[in-house]
């Protein structure tokens, strides 16, 4: 069966990468297939929330900080070093796995709402860090990333070659994602989505396993804004917002919370939607919000659920242990 | 004139404000168990309200308890229609106020505009006067005594009246209370508009200090968030003590080092939650 | 003094001077017990009497304000829960605690993780190694779940949840047991079930067993411990605690 089983996953793999190299031919114009490319990126982005979302069962309102310090640490590489954009690739990934073992220790030690909380405070911290620090990161005014890029020898000067790479590397994170999903961790990771307590009577070290997610998830994450900042040769405090850290929840919920592919489908339509209302008005934050309230009302059936029933329960649990035994 | 003494006197007016939003947003989270994102839009839009209602009537005490009793009424109704309906998950209502503070943010974007705008101080509170070897400002003394005000009521309701006693048993045990005859939907739905009354009373006593302008809402949520992990979630005690460490800490943080300046607050928050996981009075 | 002689003298599992108080409520006074390797002791008590404290309290769930816990020798009081159980402390829970949105065979498989220490493998599924799922298989059979591999945990039946819970800490083939009312709530037919799994542990295997139902209790143990108000009251065989009045007075 793993014969079967690896080369079945290469497979599709290869046949996501031909797809994207035929995409741009289908494409109308130059913005479409740049927009394709932002679209990849994000979605990697959402594939590295859904980790912690959906097989952590931690709902972060601060994880698009990782994607901006992908993408600052992208840029900063460039434009000091004369290097490969792999290099810069590989910087993104690094930094976001940085920022996440960093923030890790303090994040996953809360649970419940200030968890919540304290994820929300420590993206806007980071949020407010590239916001102010003007000599490193541009400030509110962001950093253009004008270095001419290049990958293995190849001019990266046209959208549809930036577009290619964009989809390999995309390709590959999405396979990291499900191989990491569907293997031995992955699985202890689920057990401690659903009952930690448990977990660690088996013997389970569990804060450590969370903050190995948490890595590989900060990882991912600042890779795709590695990807984004490849894309757009820009980065900005906006890509470390709030407004942008829930919708990576709301994608995960419309695409099912508990799925794999789900919420990455649900991030090409939700961000899809969102560039093209943009477009035509500035008024997009309104019916971003439009959206959340029809979906919590249409939605409000979920079978699987949220953290905090679970965490609420098992400190019921506790509670009503030790009160039992008081 | 910066002073340490004049800061520590913005610190007392500041953490006055925060503490009128965060008790809306402890009280809510302790009896409904959900974070109500919107609470920072009850407080822009109640600052904006305000400001249209001095306009109209001219007078600052109208617009005050108008904007505020508005607010309070936009606030039930909300609970009523969007949050109390949805048996569902916390997480879930949680995204619910998300999405209502979107659209209030926009909708006050659209009527009231972009440029920061300030509520005029009224004629009563003009002025300055000296107060142990500093001149002060009479308004900010005045804000300061509104907070400790809203603080003593607050405290009285609570400890020392039935009223108090049921949302004190709810916060306990929501079933329980439930159980032994506490209309929890109606406390709920109370609670939700006096929060909303509590942030809309900071954010139009706040205006005349300090402008309202889009992206306010979120810029006070965050402070309020601070003082509720800082205080310990439900805690109204917490809140109060928690208010003046952050509204210290940030008056002077920003003093010091305005780049800092949410370093500052996440640096007191993580000391504190290293000490206390669950905020200094916060429990479960 | 011999090998043989040591091993019996050190204790497979000892509570000592346990003292534990709940918001100034003290629910453990000083407690004191021992298990010898393989003895089977019951814990009786009425409610409130702290028998789920002390359990939490020697898996690490709870630091008590005072006291020692020392396993196999070695004191474990400052050890994490996760050490304990690697350690050789095994727990069923009173409330289960499964994993409501896996199935039977993952939930199998989890343990088989822990076992091979694989927690941190990233790549390859368990799926794929035969040889685990072999193990999986078979192990499934024995507990009577073979046509149950499918099935979401949520969907078991309470007592097949109480017995998954069970053969999940046997599992990790601990040392010392500890199990927390494992046939409350069952139907007749399930707590034979769950009697009859637990009649055929390994002899080597301390139990430790919290029960109100007496009839298991003292069918299984060769020790009963009773408890009542964070202190021990009475010990001893299941025939001389039967004879004993307080016992009686407690329950009868």
């Amino acid at each position: 069966m793993k014969p079967r089983w690896t080369s079945l996953l290469l497979l599709c793999a290869l046949v996501a990468i031909g797809a994207s190299w035929l995409l741009p031919f289908a494409l109308p114009s130059d913005y479409f297939v740049s927009l394709a490319a932002r679209l990849l990126a994000l979605t990697v982005l959402v594939g590295s929330f859904n980790l912690l979302m959906s097989y952590l069962g931690l709902s972060s309102f601060g994880h698009s900080a990782l994607f901006g310090v992908g993408a600052y640490a992208l840029g900063l590489t460039l434009l000091s070093f004369d290097v490969d954009i792999g290099v810069g690739l590989l910087a993104s990934l690094a930094a976001g796995a940085a920022v996440g073992a960093a923030v890790g220790p303090i994040l996953l030690r809360s649970t419940g709402i200030y968890f919540l909380l304290l994820s929300l405070a420590i993206g806007q911290m980071l949020w407010g860090m590239a916001d102010s620090w003007r000599a490193v990161t541009g400030g509110s005014d962001g950093m253009i990333i004008y270095a001419a890029a290049r990958f293995a020898g190849i001019e990266l000067d046209d959208p549809t070659t930036i577009f290619r790479l964009v989809a390999i590397v995309a390709v590959a994170a999405v396979l990291v994602l499900h191989v990491v999903v569907h293997s031995p961790f992955g699985l202890a990771l689920r057990g401690v989505r659903d009952s930690d307590l448990r977990m660690a009577a088996l013997g389970f070290d569990v804060f450590r396993l969370r903050l190995f997610a948490f890595v590989i998830s900060g990882a991912l994450a600042g890779l795709a804004g590695g990807l984004f900042a490849t894309v757009n040769h820009f980065a900005s405090p906006d890509m470390m917002s709030v407004r942008l850290s829930v919708e990576l929840v709301l994608a995960v919920i419309l695409g099912g919370r508990g799925s794999f592919w789900g919420p990455l489908v649900a991030a090409i339509v939700l961000f899809g939607a969102q560039e093209a209302i943009s477009i035509y008005s500035t008024i997009w934050p309104l019916f971003l919000g439009l959206i959340f309230i029809v979906s919590v009302y249409v939605l409000r059936f979920q079978l699987l659920s949220s953290l905090w029933p679970k965490t609420r329960q098992r400190f019921t649990t506790q509670v009503a242990n030790e009160r039992a035994s008081s | 004139m910066m002073t340490p003494a004049i800061q520590v006197f913005n610190s007392l007016t500041w953490a006055m404000v925060l503490f009128l939003l965060s008790a809306g947003l402890t009280i809510v989270y302790g009896q409904m168990r959900i974070v109500n994102l919107a609470q920072g839009s009850f407080y822009l839009v109640g600052a904006y309200v305000a400001i249209s209602l001095a306009q109209l009537s001219g007078s600052f005490f109208m617009a005050l308890v108008v904007g505020a009793t508005v607010i309070a009424v936009f606030g039930i109704a909300i609970e009523r229609l969007a949050i109390r309906p949805l048996y569902v998950a916390p997480l879930y209502q949680v995204l619910m106020t998300y999405g209502i503070m979107l659209v209030l943010g926009e909708l006050a974007k659209l009527v009231w505009g972009t440029l920061p705008q300030t509520l005029a101080i009224p004629e009563l509170l003009q002025g300055r006067f000296d107060l142990v070897g500093i001149t002060v400002t009479r308004y900010r003394v005045a804000v300061i005594a509104l907070g400790l005000l809203i603080a003593g009521i607050l405290w009285f309701l609570h400890e020392r009246t039935e009223l108090g006693a049921m949302l004190r048993a709810i916060v306990d045990d929501r079933q329980m209370a439930s159980a032994i005859g506490v209309n929890v939907d109606q406390v709920a739905t109370l609670s939700f508009g006096f929060g909303a009354f509590l942030a809309a009373l900071g954010g139009i006593a706040a205006s005349p200090i300090i402008a309202v302008y889009p992206g306010a809402d979120l810029e006070i949520l965050l402070l309020g968030f601070a003082v509720v992990i800082i205080g310990g979630a439900g805690s109204l005690k917490g809140a109060f003590i928690a208010s003046l460490l952050v509204g210290f800490v940030d008056v002077f943080g920003k003093g010091w080092a305005p780049e800092l300046s949410r370093f500052t607050i996440f640096g007191l928050m993580t000391i504190v939650l290293a000490i206390r996981p669950y905020g200094l009075f916060g429990r479960k | 003094m011999s090998a043989d002689a040591d091993d019996a003298a050190t204790a497979a599992l000892a509570a000592r001077d346990i003292v534990h108080a709940f918001d100034g409520l003290a629910v453990l006074n000083g407690i004191s017990i021992e298990l010898k390797r393989g003895e089977r002791v019951t814990l009786i008590g009425p409610n409130g009497a702290g028998k789920t404290t002390l359990f939490n309290v020697i898996c690490g769930q709870i630091q008590p304000l005072q006291g020692q816990i020392v396993l196999d020798g070695n004191d474990v009081s400052r050890l994490p829960v996760h050490r304990r159980a690697r350690l050789g402390i095994g727990r069923g829970f009173q409330i289960t605690n499964l994993f409501p949105d896996l199935t039977v065979w993952q939930t199998a498989a989890i343990a088989m993780v822990r076992l091979r220490n694989e927690d941190y493998r990233c790549y390859r599924p368990i799926a794929l190694d035969s040889q685990a799922r072999e193990e999986i298989v078979a192990t499934l059979r024995d507990w009577d779940f073979a046509d149950a591999h499918g099935r979401s945990v949520r969907e078991l039946s309470y007592g097949e949840q109480r017995r998954l819970d069970i053969c999940l800490a046997l599992m990790m083939k601990p040392t010392v047991l500890l199990l927390d009312e494992p046939t409350a709530g069952l139907s007749t037919r399930e707590g034979n079930e769950i009697i009859s799994l637990l009649k055929n542990l390994p002899r080597q295997l301390t139990c430790l067993i919290v029960t109100h139902d007496l009839q298991f209790g003292f069918g299984v143990a060769d020790r009963i411990v009773g408890m009542h108000q964070g202190r021990i009251v009475t010990e001893g065989t299941p025939q001389e605690v039967q004879a004993n009045d307080l016992l009686r007075a407690m329950y009868f």
